[in-house]
């Protein structure tokens, strides 16, 4: 059991030494892409929507109803986090755990240059539903502390979204499952593997009959070959996999357009036009952070190449639709026919769509199909077609034909090959509940998941379930499943795991532990081999899987999987060549018609994958729950997302309860009037309405899986809707989205900008601006940043990466609706309306603007302070925040006209979600203050990476500090990079060329703050056809 | 009666021509005067000042209750936020210093202008603004964050050579309340000495003897005891007069220095110091009437006295009207977009409820006293004075919240709502005012008894036909004793 347990802990330490270095400074300064001049357009007076009586009254309303807390005054958790905490705490040095010889311990004997205080690095691998993500962590004296992406990995690039930088909370969440239990009491491992193996003589004799195993969705090989492994011990056995996000059409979709279970890789920086149909390609696809980045890469007004246009065509208001150039609702059921249609005018235009797919049709906005299809058909190898993966797959394999046509296949999409062939997924937990419905199922083993809570409504799970014999969870922590379980087996946060992945593009990356188990749980892989009948390691099954693999690259060898735990990845991608079958494409199009229209009286449902809570597995993670939504800026809950115009015909505005009715089941939940939702359409986002969640998470939104069934998992239509009773005060972080005609964000086209580039400098003149003190010296490296609003998404990455980074706490929903959230960086998201005759903002337009402190030489703060708790920093000219100093007159606050200082009104720590329990401190960042009570804080732009890279200078016997060694949190995360930091006193650092650029401008800079951050204008790409 | 026990030449404090009116009324000699005074702090007290007492001590208590609450919660338990940091507050704070300048304007301005009426009624608003100072003061030190570190505020030298920030406008806050308030008790405090005196002389009981001993500080009413006193009385007039202009145009300042449209206006220190003059005044008159209703002390303050207490209330919510205009003419002027949004937000905005408040209580009721049948009417005084006061309260609020509500930036719009605890401290400081000030009024001359005899006719050389040049003096340093 324990045979390499030494090497395997040395390891990754071992190696760390180079890993650190790669990981830990590095930003490639990459070439400065030059920018073209013009531009104008002033940016349009808008939202009446916070105007209407609705938005006012919302706002008189959202008073809170007195403060009431999360405090949960008992004691059984925090009794058993308090034990669990010194269980952990014990851990790290002898005692308590499960097999000693799996300790992962400080160093009684310090590796070579390794030094306590300083943070280690390694590389691992994070996998959502399939989504996989390289990644590297921080970690502080054995406390992983921090998530970043890998820049070896394809589908982090060095990024990090919000649900891979939030996972880390769940490692320390307080109420996790922390032993065996069996039947609610108190057990062990031992006395479960001695009922297991009581049972296991029976199960083996009998074939697996009646054993059933649900997993969740998973891209680990090592898992698979343990898969097949039970399947070779019980063949009478049932291993399905039951994801509720996970399970898209898109493997259907190439078996149909292609004859082989392939997944489609998208290069957009290869593409002049994008087009996605329902994708959401920056937001919840799969390599989103990469598709970001590639996006961004054409998105400069002179990029390389040129400026690329998206199209995006969509029932909701994605990020994807937020960024487009073009943006066209449809209900989510017509995708298929809008592709059709697009393919018919591009059949028009001489691309040769294969025979039987093409479908006219002027449904669709005929000019907005007209323009798109004349560019695409100029654009034959450099366009890409991407349809939702939630698409019916004969929508989808209208698509792939669309781009094989347009000659895309090779160029902008090519395919590696699917990790499983998955029929469809939801095929498997339906025959699963009906065996278990019909008592089939003796032992029912389900790792991981919660199908008792987001299993398809009309198979009545939780019932099916309760007739199993012997019902056993593998869980992380308690929820609806384990609570019907006889036994719950405490499983392991994936940082605790070892574990292997494939990325869509087939690149394989390996998943290695930052820390011992902190309770005492096991993986998924291991409590596998255990049914399988052959207990083993999770390091040995995957250490094993990996040696025995790579036939195709000639063996691998120890040294190859020691450089794949250093790098994180092993190989590249592995693209394939597909020949699309036109006929079977057509024949399956036939059946793709347009639906039957859609109205008041039978509305459109679609489900959203959450960006927070995601299928409700993050509910109990205070950080996602209080993140607000990159559009609707709805924190701690989600709503049902109806249209400006569809609220009124339904007669409901923003925060009223209503009952949607969908084949006889019904879900009460409250109204958000969301612009930009297709119009008789409610969008509901999955994974709230949790029931056993913990202190945080529990009855938080409202439970769309209550109204999704397996034959409607994405869409629906015909829903009915009623007004019930009751407000449902839903938190938010922005109650204004107009911009009141404000020189806020500045944006043009990109006509505009070539005929105007400095546009956005002069859009606000102002007076000679004299200062009152006098002013501070510009000497030594001064820091600053640009933040350029056209490549920003808005997708959160950065406010998680600055949440994690510098310990800022998380507030609660009430203290939301009291405006007191702490985020050092916000999110600015304003709708403007597209024409004025659009007045209720049914297609509006959307900009995302992060904001943080923005360092001003002039800062207001820091004449006001009657203390001098916040003043000028003389080497590097921050505006400095000195917590011990701050008695919280919050004058400083009040005076910041950009309203990024966030205050102590409480004990944030000890009263936003319960008192703060040992485990939890584990997960602070040590760099950091943790602020007390009573004081302002703000950003600092991560003034501890910069101390940290001065430091390692002075050491190196250099004053200053090279260009890129710095990277704050948030520019460390952020996808497209849109946030670069550097020294602007020295002009040939990347951030001094990008504020030379014309579009660079200061916000608010007439007030003479004289911001350190400045922004760079927005470009949109129109076609020019479009605009006329 | 060895001591010689003589009046001063009163030149100092009245002119010595005869007065054109009657300041007081009811053919009252000196005694008279001592006698109603005083015996108000020596008969046992009435059962309505008891209900009062009773009454105020029990808001002051749920104010202490609420300040600890506060101290052991944190300032989270209000209704401040993000962006509006201040709130209750600080409207409380500017609104009770606002109230305390009153006090010394009558003592201090109208004493070196020769205003005799003001006699009557300077003891009292005396009192009544270093009540409301202490009340002011309280505000910006418990509603910091850290009230344990509340010490960083003042120049304490230290090993860090750490200094306050003598560029922030709230430190100059400290400097200019405290130094008002200081003087205030000063001026206060020297006026009653010869008074209290006289409660001296007056005792039956040791206790009141002991006392009202150590509080006279030995007075005996000496010729050189009179100069001393008529010449520091003078000297503390002289110093708080600046004071009357300077508090509040400082505490304008906390306001205006800021870059906050709605609080970076120019206006704003006049505007602020009439503003305070009004409710100010407006604060005594309401205190008054009941005063010298309950103490039956209406011929020493007459409805001559309240008539011109209000005209002073006219011309300065007059004027404070005039200030409201010209912002929205500067607003407009300054074609500025964020502050003509901020002004239009207020008369407009969440807030207009807040903000057409203000404008009916402090620009259209004092119209009324533009008829004298108002200005003498007691029961519309009453009603007035108290809606300037509620008034005065809304300005300070529609200053303070609805600026901060809406600035720069729309994304980070809020809406304050205040919270039961914002309520409770700002009723519990009346329970503070009013408890000071009935016991005051129960064991100090609540009206300057030396100073209102130098203002009657007794006092003039000229009076009568059978008393001669010091007669009168002579009884009054009788009374004195």
């Amino acid at each position: 059991m324990s045979h390499h347990h030494d090497e395997n802990q040395r390891d990754p330490m071992h190696h760390d030494e180079n890993h650190e270095h790669d990981h830990e400074t590095g930003h490639d300064a990459g070439p400065l892409t030059p920018i073209q001049e013009n531009g104008k357009t002033y940016w349009r007076s808008l939202d009446h929507v916070a105007q209407t009586p609705e938005m006012q009254s919302f706002i008189t309303r959202e008073f809170p109803e007195g403060a009431s807390e999360l405090d949960d005054p008992v004691s059984r958790r925090s009794f058993m986090s308090l034990m669990g905490a010194s269980v952990a705490l014990a851990g790290l040095g002898t005692g308590c755990v499960r097999r000693p010889v799996e300790k992962i311990v400080p160093h009684s004997k310090r590796p070579e240059d390794t030094l306590p205080g300083l943070p280690q690095y390694y590389a691992t691998t994070f996998q959502l539903s399939g989504r996989v993500t390289g990644l590297v962590v921080e970690s502080n004296d054995g406390r992983p502390t921090k998530i970043e992406g890998n820049k070896l990995h394809p589908a982090s690039v060095g990024a990090a979204g919000s649900l891979e930088q939030g996972a880390i909370l769940s490692l320390y969440d307080p109420d996790r499952t922390v032993r065996v239990t069996q039947g609610g009491a108190e057990s062990t491992w031992a006395a479960y593997d001695a009922a297991w193996n009581e049972g296991f003589g029976a199960l083996r004799s009998s074939g697996g009959k009646g054993l059933l195993v649900i997993h969740e969705a998973t891209r680990s090989p090592a898992f698979g070959a343990t898969v097949a492994k039970v399947r070779e011990t019980f063949p009478q056995a049932r291993v399905v996999e039951w994801d509720p996000v996970s399970g898209d059409e898109t493997i259907a979709a190439t078996k149909l357009a292609y004859g082989q279970a392939l997944e489609p890789v998208f290069s957009l920086e290869r593409a002049d036009t994008i087009v996605a149909v329902d994708a959401d390609l920056l937001g919840a696809a799969p390599f989103h952070l990469r598709h970001g980045r590639d996006w961004a890469a054409r998105r400069a007004p002179d990029a390389p190449g040129g400026m690329n246009r998206l199209w995006a065509v969509e029932p909701n208001f994605t990020i994807t639709g937020g960024t487009a150039d073009h943006r066209l609702r449809i209900r989510a059921g017509d995708a298929g026919a809008f592709l059709r249609a697009l393919a018919a005018e591009l059949q028009k235009r001489g691309v040769e769509i294969p025979a039987g797919i093409a479908a006219p049709s002027d449904a669709f906005a005929p000019k907005f199909v007209q323009t798109l299809a004349k560019e695409l058909a100029g654009k034959k190898g450099r366009s890409v077609v991407a349809v939702g993966r939630h698409q019916p797959a004969a929508v989808q394999a209208i698509g792939f034909a669309i781009n094989a046509a347009l000659g895309n296949v090779g160029e902008t999409l090519r395919f590696a090959p699917a990790h499983a062939d998955v029929a469809s997924p939801v095929d498997g937990v339906k025959a699963a509940a009906k065996a278990l419905a019909s008592g089939q199922v003796d032992t029912l083993v389900i790792l991981g998941g919660n199908p008792a809570f987001d299993a398809p409504a009309d198979l009545a799970f939780a019932d099916a379930m309760a007739k199993a014999k012997t019902k056993i969870h593998l869980t992380a922590a308690p929820n609806e499943t384990s609570r019907l379980a006889d036994w719950v087996l405490p499983e392991t946060h994936f940082l605790e795991e070892w574990g292997d992945a494939v990325a869509v593009d087939g690149t394989y990356s390996v998943v290695q532990p930052l820390v011992q188990p902190i309770w005492d749980g096991r993986s998924k892989i291991e409590v596998l081999t255990q049914v399988a009948g052959a207990p083993k390691k999770g390091y040995d099954v995957v250490h094993e899987h990996f040696l025995a693999g790579g036939a195709d690259e000639g063996g691998r060898t120890e040294a190859d999987w020691r450089k794949a735990l250093h790098d994180g990845v092993h190989g590249g991608p592995k693209f394939v060549d597909a020949t699309l079958d036109a006929g079977a494409v057509a024949s399956a199009a036939g059946r793709v018609t347009k639906l039957a229209a859609a109205s008041a009286g039978a509305l459109d449902l679609v489900f959203l994958v959450d960006n927070k809570v995601f299928d409700g597995r993050f509910s109990n993670n205070g950080w996602l729950q209080e993140l607000p939504d990159s559009m609707t800026k709805l924190t701690w809950t989600n709503a049902a997302l109806v249209s400006p115009a569809t609220a009124k015909e339904l007669g409901v505005e923003t925060n009223q309860m209503i009952r949607i009715e969908q084949g006889g089941r019904t879900l009460d939940a409250g109204v958000w009037v969301q612009p930009g939702v297709a119009d008789h359409t409610i969008a509901l986002a999955l994974g709230y309405g949790r029931k056993v969640a913990g202190r945080v998470g529990e009855n938080r939104g409202f439970d769309a899986y209550a109204l999704r069934t397996s034959d409607a998992l994405w869409m629906a239509t015909g829903a009915k809707v009623t007004k019930v009773p009751g407000t449902a005060m839903l938190p938010t972080t922005q109650n204004h989205q107009s911009m009141e005609g404000r020189p806020l964000v500045r944006e043009q086209t990109a006509q505009e900008y070539a005929a105007n580039p400095t546009y956005a400098q002069e859009l606000v003149k102002s007076p000679p601006l004299l200062a009152l003190w006098k002013e501070h010296e510009y000497t030594g490296q001064q820091w600053g940043m640009t933040i350029d609003l056209n490549s920003c998404v808005g997708c959160n990455g950065c406010m998680i990466a600055c949440q994690a980074e510098n310990n800022i706490p998380v507030v609660g929903p009430e203290q939301v609706r009291m405006g007191r959230q702490m985020h050092w960086i916000r999110i600015d998201r304003y709708f403007a309306s597209t024409s004025t005759d659009d007045s209720d903002l049914s297609e509006p337009e959307v900009v995302h603007q992060p904001v943080s402190c923005v360092q001003c030489e002039n800062a207001p703060c820091e004449n006001v302070c009657p203390v001098a708790a916040t003043v000028h920093s003389k080497e590097g000219g921050l505006n400095d925040m000195i917590y011990n100093r701050c008695i919280g007159t919050r004058y400083c606050a009040n005076n910041c006209p950009y309203k990024v200082r966030r205050f102590n009104f409480f004990d944030w720590h000890n009263r936003g979600e319960g008192t703060l329990t040992d485990v939890q401190k584990l997960s602070f960042n040590p760099d950091v203050t943790v602020r007390t009570r009573g004081v302002m804080e703000k950003c600092t732009y991560c003034v501890q990476r910069i101390n940290s890279a001065r430091r390692d200078a002075k050491l190196r016997g250099s004053e200053v500090v090279a260009d890129g060694a710095i990277t704050p949190a948030c520019a460390q995360a952020c996808p497209t990079e849109a946030i670069v930091f550097g020294d602007i006193n020295d002009p040939n650092s990347r951030v001094s060329k990008i504020k030379a650029q014309p579009r660079n401008y200061e916000m608010l800079g007439e007030l003479n703050t004289k911001p350190r951050t400045s922004y760079l204008a927005r470009i949109r790409n129109p076609n020019p056809e479009m605009v006329s | 009666m060895s001591q010689i026990n003589v009046m001063p030449d009163s030149a100092l404090v009245v002119p010595p021509e005869a007065p054109h009116e009657k300041l007081v009324h009811g053919n009252h000699t000196f005694h008279d005067v001592t006698e109603l005074v005083s015996e108000v702090t020596e008969r046992k007290p009435e059962l309505a000042w008891k209900i009062c007492l009773a009454l105020s001590v029990s808001v002051l208590g749920a104010f202490g209750a609420a300040v600890l609450y506060l101290i052991w919660s944190g300032t989270g338990i209000w209704g401040l936020q993000q962006p509006v940091g201040w709130a209750w507050d600080i409207t409380n704070f500017v609104f009770w210093v606002g109230i305390g300048h009153a006090g010394t304007l009558i003592s201090a301005i109208l004493f070196l202008f020769r205003q005799k009426w003001r006699t009557s009624i300077n003891r009292f608003a005396e009192a009544m603004t270093l009540f409301a100072v202490a009340c002011a003061l309280l505000f910006p030190g418990i509603h910091v964050g850290r009230i344990w570190m509340t010490y960083f505020l003042a120049p304490l030298p230290n090993q860090m050579g750490m200094w306050p920030n003598f560029r922030s406008p709230l430190l100059w806050d400290v400097f200019a309340v405290g130094t008002y308030g200081t003087v205030s008790l000063l001026f206060w405090y020297v006026g009653l000495i010869p008074d209290i005196a006289t409660l001296r002389d007056r005792a039956k009981t040791k206790l009141r003897a002991m006392a009202y001993g150590v509080l006279s500080l030995g007075w005996r009413g000496s010729m050189r005891h009179w100069i001393n006193y008529e010449r520091s009385y003078m000297i503390l007039a002289g110093i708080s007069t600046p004071l009357v202009l300077s508090v509040h145009t400082i505490v304008s300042f906390d306001f205006a220095t800021s870059v906050i449209p709605g609080w970076h206006t120019t206006i704003f220190p006049p505007y602020f110091v009439a503003g305070a003059i009004f409710s100010g005044f407006a604060m005594v008159v309401t205190l008054m009437v009941l005063a010298r209703q309950l103490f039956g002390m209406k011929d020493l303050v007459t409805l001559d006295h309240l008539e011109k207490m209000n005209k002073i209330i006219l011309l300065t919510g007059t004027l404070v009207g005039y200030a409201y205009a010209m912002e929205f003419f500067i607003a407009w002027y300054s074609g500025n977009e964020y502050e003509q949004y901020a002004f239009i937000n207020r008369a407009l905005g969440p807030y207009a409820w807040a903000y057409w408040t203000m404008i009916t209580c402090n620009v259209i009721s004092p119209q009324f006293f533009w008829f004298k049948r108002f200005r003498r009417s007691i029961p519309v005084m009453f009603a007035l004075s108290i809606l300037v006061n509620i008034g005065m309260w809304f300005e300070r609020f529609v200053i303070i919240v609805t600026s901060l509500h809406r600035d720069y930036l729309p994304s980070s719009w809020g809406y304050f709502m205040p919270t039961i605890w914002d309520i409770a401290m700002f009723v519990g400081s009346f329970g503070l005012f009013f408890t000071l000030f009935l016991l005051f009024i129960r064991f100090l001359p609540m009206i300057a008894i030396s100073e209102v005899k130098g203002v009657m006719p007794e006092a003039s050389p000229h009076h009568g036909h059978h008393e001669g040049h010091g007669h009168g003096a002579s009884i009054a340093a009788a009374e004195a004793r």
